[in-house]
């Protein structure tokens, strides 16, 4: 019997139960409220989904295959911590700067324990590092890697955003950290609807893509700022999100760039790559993903498959072709 | 020139005139400065020479 602890109902972690209980291969979603609190309804995800009241901190039920955290920023790490040590796989959705940090702080003793963490599992950093390892795999030699991401999923990812824009503007380059990375603005061309928008380099996610592309000499983070848009007047592109992915390296000697992007609303996307790979950690999609310690989803898992599990959940990805402006 | 609480004259007149006329040359290039910046900041959507398509076939190229 697979189970899987969903804790987290918001924005990213309802779409993630959806996609967890549309899994044929999971049996049971044990679905938890943030905080202790009892968790919302659960009657339109079937009778696959059960309710528990559980407080950051609180043993993990029993027969668990994998546990998925969609939670505010950095709050899931009792959570994560509990799972590494009951050697529970965990997939968390949290995209802080520190928080992916302090994850990755746990990598020890998630090898120690056999537990497989997967940290900064959402559309970027997450779904990112998987474009960006698909689109290495075109190149002998890649020397760059830019990712830029549009869009928050929630009220709580807003605010994660907006610490982001205000935070360190970490960059890898040269084989070692670059702290004073240029704050400025860049012009980057995302997918259709959200089309040109103007990004800052933020630090998060950064640390995920150095561990997939160790060798590469610079790696980066954009992300754009949220419209400021009063409620009356609010429009529908505030709920979509996109990832722009641009790896430059070199093929028989030649400089070359390859170029992924993903259209979609921040929260279903996000949701639906929490939900797959808590499937995959739990063996409902196959063999169960196992790797001790933790480890960024471009490190995890294999791009294609992994591509074409989320295309025939509805989220696909799209090639640039063309002169690329970034 | 006017005595303490007095009136201004034509003199004193003349000055206020003088300064709003400075103060409102100043807005102005202010405005100007300000509506260049703005203009050239937001240039408009830089020139791309293709577009996106879909991943496709069993290798999702």
């Amino acid at each position: 019997m697979t189970s899987v602890l969903l804790v987290g109902q918001g924005a990213v972690g309802i779409r993630a139960a959806r996609q967890i209980v549309d899994t044929p291969g999971v049996d049971r979603l044990v679905v938890a409220g943030h905080g202790g609190r009892a968790p919302k309804p659960l009657d339109s995800l079937g009778p696959k989904a059960e309710p528990l009241v559980h407080r950051l901190g609180d043993p993990l039920p029993d027969g668990l295959g994998a546990v998925a955290a969609a939670l505010p920023a950095g709050v899931d790490h009792p959570i994560v911590t509990r799972a590494v040590e009951a050697g529970v796989p965990v997939a968390s959705a949290d995209d802080d700067h520190g928080a992916l940090e302090r994850l990755l702080d746990l990598d020890e003793r998630a090898r120690t324990t056999g537990a497989t963490v997967v940290a900064g599992c959402a559309l970027a950093p997450g779904l990112a590092e998987v474009l960006a390892r698909h689109a290495g795999a075109l190149l002998e030699v890649v020397d760059e890697v830019r990712v830029a991401r549009y869009g928050a999923a929630g009220p709580a990812c807003r605010a994660a955003l907006r610490s982001a824009l205000q935070g360190p503007t970490t960059e890898w380059r040269g084989q070692r950290w670059d702290q004073a990375a240029a704050r400025g603005e860049e012009h980057v061309w995302f997918p259709e609807p959200v089309t040109a928008r103007d990004c800052q380099v933020v630090a998060g996610g950064v640390a995920l893509l150095a561990t997939t592309f160790p060798t590469a000499n610079r790696l980066s983070y954009r992300c754009a700022p949220m419209p400021r848009e009063p409620w009356w007047k609010r429009s529908e592109i505030g709920e979509w999100g996109a990832v722009r992915v641009e790896v430059w390296g070199r093929r028989a000697g030649v400089c070359e760039v390859v170029v992924y992007g993903v259209i979609e609303r921040t929260a279903v996307a996000a949701g639906t790559v929490l939900g797959v790979t808590a499937a995959l950690l739990a063996g409902a999609l196959g063999p169960p993903l196992v790797q001790p310690g933790v480890h960024g989803l471009g490190v995890l898992v294999e791009p294609v498959p992994f591509l074409l599990e989320l295309a025939e959940r509805g989220i696909r990805a799209a090639v640039f072709e063309g002169a690329p402006v970034s | 020139m006017p005595g303490p609480g007095r009136r201004a004259g034509p003199l004193g007149t003349l000055r206020r005139v003088k300064g709003f006329r400075r103060v409102m040359v100043v807005v102005g290039l202010a405005a100007l400065v300000g509506a260049v910046a703005r203009f050239r900041g937001k240039g408009g959507v830089p020139p791309t020479g293709g577009g996106w398509r879909q991943l496709e076939g069993p290798e999702l190229r």
